[in-house]
């Protein structure tokens, strides 16, 4: 039936029966194909921290999605659509240039130091004089991973994008990675004694408007011990506060060890 | 190592007693493939097929398997082309439970072909007048497609996204997806009327030739609207047996639901349509060879009871059980009307491959009985070991309920 075959014969039939089917087979070989080549411009073009942290964000819990407007009272109820990224939101864009005063804040009894601003993902950057950040995790990431943790840091030179994977960390069996605030060139990696865990130089200048700095870290703190208590609640009746009193210093040491991994990616905002 | 494949937040069994589960399902496999070595190196005398009775177990296991796996491409339709979100909850599952089907199935037809090594004469020497030939074609092609809609479950894998530029094709072939659900559900509407048009064209065969409309005969889209009606009945049976098996909620109760009311108003549809056809048949068709159609029916134990069990009791009852807002209320009972309506589909593909095959078709046959050597019994037992092998890694490594995590939570 085909050329080169001895029973090919050329009639509407033949025609129709294997065009259809070349049609079908380029179709799904060209989309496979444009699919391909579609991923590898994107890894190409630095795209992948980005649509990696967009695929992430979309299978987080709506709790963990909360709009910063909504910690801080604004707009209650509100939902992140756009991954945090709060740099070409109008709303945000909106709420800042009406600068209205906030109600008073409860940071859940965790620390918010005045010279940091805060990642949603638990990573904190402080701008040093010489142009550098410097990135650590902040209190309650620190006090989730606790002292034992094992931290995979990325090497001097290595380059990091906003929203991609900074580091990772390892306790016990949890493996987690924190998302980087900012984008720029490692160069030096500290340790939790030293203060800081990364050095990091920008590219270009810094943009931090995704990122969340007095009162409002303070409300995103508070909202994220709630939203621990939910994590811990459905983790074996782990007792959540119902007094209302602070969590202890050592919350590690308070999570059973099969709930951690999970416990620590919903927190740290990995799925 | 295995710890560090499962997803965040899923529990599963420990390793061993997920090994000791697979042990029962690899044997079954084991046992098939020596069975499927058997009919390569001595021949097909190792079955009890003969020229007369050319379509034996394999066949109807291919049908049935086809059949059931369409909930693979019916629920693409629905979510990736019909925008039915909610159905998201058990695309994953029904992709899986698609590939198993169909790569079993095509696995089976190259058993029963006999020379695997010759396979590729099919596309190189294609009877276009055949309608095996279409169902060959879409097969393959189907099932390169479910195999591309596999992919991003494995590269969303916990282990393996953290590959560079894993996560980037997983996210590139989803945004495509709508491309891949729109070719299966063309391919699967064709080789599932196909299937069916198979038997409706045997003019010789009273019992199976059926009126046409155009150059397809009726039984072309009987087989397409049976299959996209149990389609989500079988991903809905499915999904409860796993939740069942592994003690998890995978699915919110509106999932069900929908899949049954879907399920249920398809099966209507059909029963409807299967009534007519049948009424035609029995008046016209049939009636024009001078065969009363009693005598099809005069051969135990294939009696009219297999004509009310496959469009009343398994047909009309499932449907109108799956459309009652107080059945859909209750698991156990749609879970029940689910069953019965697979069970019709399964007694309709085996009425069309084998009382076709055994009813005497000229004045001098005889009836013909067969029943399967153990070679096919274990070929065929092969397939549901390994689908019970790939879904359970499947369950166990990959997040086929989207859902599962979520409700865990929640308790």
């Amino acid at each position: 039936m085909l050329p080169g075959n001895t029973d090919f014969i050329v009639d509407p039939a033949h025609l129709i029966f294997l065009g259809v089917f070349a049609l079908v087979l380029v179709t799904v070989v060209g989309t496979l194909a444009y699919a391909i080549v579609s991923a590898r411009r994107a890894v190409a073009r630095g795209q992948a921290a980005s649509i990696l942290w967009h695929e992430e964000f979309e299978e987080l819990p709506a709790s963990a999605k909360a709009c910063r407007h909504d910690l801080t009272g604004e707009t209650p109820g509100r939902r992140c659509e756009r991954a945090f990224d709060c740099k070409g939101c109008e709303t945000h864009a909106r709420l800042v240039a009406e600068a209205k005063p906030l109600p008073s804040i409860d940071a859940g009894g965790f620390f918010v130091l005045a010279d940091r601003l805060y990642h949603r993902g638990h990573a904190w950057l402080k701008q040093e004089e010489d142009g550098t950040v410097t990135l650590g995790l902040d209190d309650l990431a620190t006090r989730l991973v606790g002292k034992s943790a094992a931290l995979d840091l990325p090497a001097v030179g290595e380059r990091l994008a906003e929203n991609g994977p900074a580091f990772r960390l390892k306790a016990g069996k949890a493996r987690v990675r924190v998302v980087s605030p900012v984008t720029g060139e490692v160069v030096e990696t500290g340790s939790q004694g030293m203060g800081f865990l990364l050095r990091v130089k920008p590219d270009g200048p810094l943009d931090t408007r995704a990122l969340l700095s007095g009162r409002e870290a303070a409300a995103f703190f508070g909202r994220e011990r709630d939203r621990l208590q939910l994590v811990l609640s459905a983790a074996h009746g782990v007792p959540a506060l119902a007094d209302g009193g602070d969590l202890v210093g050592d919350l590690s040491s308070a999570i059973p060890a099969e709930d951690r991994d999970r416990v620590l990616g919903e927190m740290l905002l990995e799925a | 190592m295995d710890d560090t494949l499962i997803g965040r937040g899923l529990r599963r069994t420990t390793l061993p007693r997920f090994l000791l589960w697979l042990v029962p399902w690899a044997a079954l496999l084991a046992l098939g493939v020596y069975a499927v070595y058997l009919c390569f190196a001595v021949g097909l005398n190792q079955t009890n097929m003969d020229n007369r009775f050319a379509f034996g177990l394999w066949i109807y296991l291919d049908l049935t398997v086809i059949a059931l796996g369409a909930g693979a491409f019916f629920t693409g339709f629905l979510l990736y082309i019909l925008k039915k979100k909610e159905l998201k909850a058990v695309i994953n599952s029904a992709v899986v439970i698609g590939f198993i089907c169909y790569s079993g199935a095509v696995g089976i037809l190259m058993v029963d072909v006999g020379q695997p090594l010759r396979a590729w004469f099919t596309f190189w020497h294609p009877n276009v007048h055949s309608m095996l030939t279409e169902v060959t074609f879409c097969l393959t092609l189907y099932l390169s497609v479910l195999a591309i809609e596999y992919a991003p479950l494995v590269l969303k894998n916990r282990r393996v996204k953290e590959v560079p530029g894993a996560l980037v094709l997983e996210h590139q072939l989803h945004k495509v997806m709508v491309v891949f659900a729109g070719i299966g559900t063309l391919l699967s509407f064709f080789h599932q009327g196909s299937l069916g048009g198979l038997y409706g064209v045997l003019r010789g065969n009273p019992f199976a030739f059926r009126t046409h409309i155009g150059i397809w005969p009726t039984t072309f889209f009987l087989f397409i609207l049976s299959a996209a009606a149990v389609g989500p009945s079988f991903v809905l049976l499915t999904t409860w047996l796993v939740g069942k098996v592994s003690k998890k909620r995978l699915v919110s109760p509106e999932v069900f639901q929908t899949l049954a009311k879907i399920s249920g108003s398809l099966l209507l549809v059909y029963v409807v349509l299967k009534g007519i056809d049948s009424l035609i048949w029995i008046n016209t068709a049939s009636a024009k060879t001078g065969v009363q159609v009693s005598s099809f029916y005069a051969h135990p134990p294939f009696g009219t009871w297999v004509l009310f069990a496959e469009v009343v009791l398994l047909g009309l009852v499932p449907a109108a059980l799956l459309l009652s807002r107080r059945v859909r209320a209750r698991t156990g009972l749609l879970v029940l009307a689910a069953t019965m309506a697979c069970a019709g589909v399964v007694l309709n593909r085996y009425v069309m491959t084998i009382q076709t095959l055994a009813l005497p078709s000229l004045p001098f046959d005889s009836f013909l009985s067969y029943s399967p050597s153990w070679q096919e019994t274990a070929a065929f037992l092969a397939v549901l070991g390994y689908g019970v092998l790939l879904y359970s890694i499947s369950f166990r490594w990959l997040n086929l309920f989207p859902e599962e995590r979520e409700l865990a939570t929640k308790g």
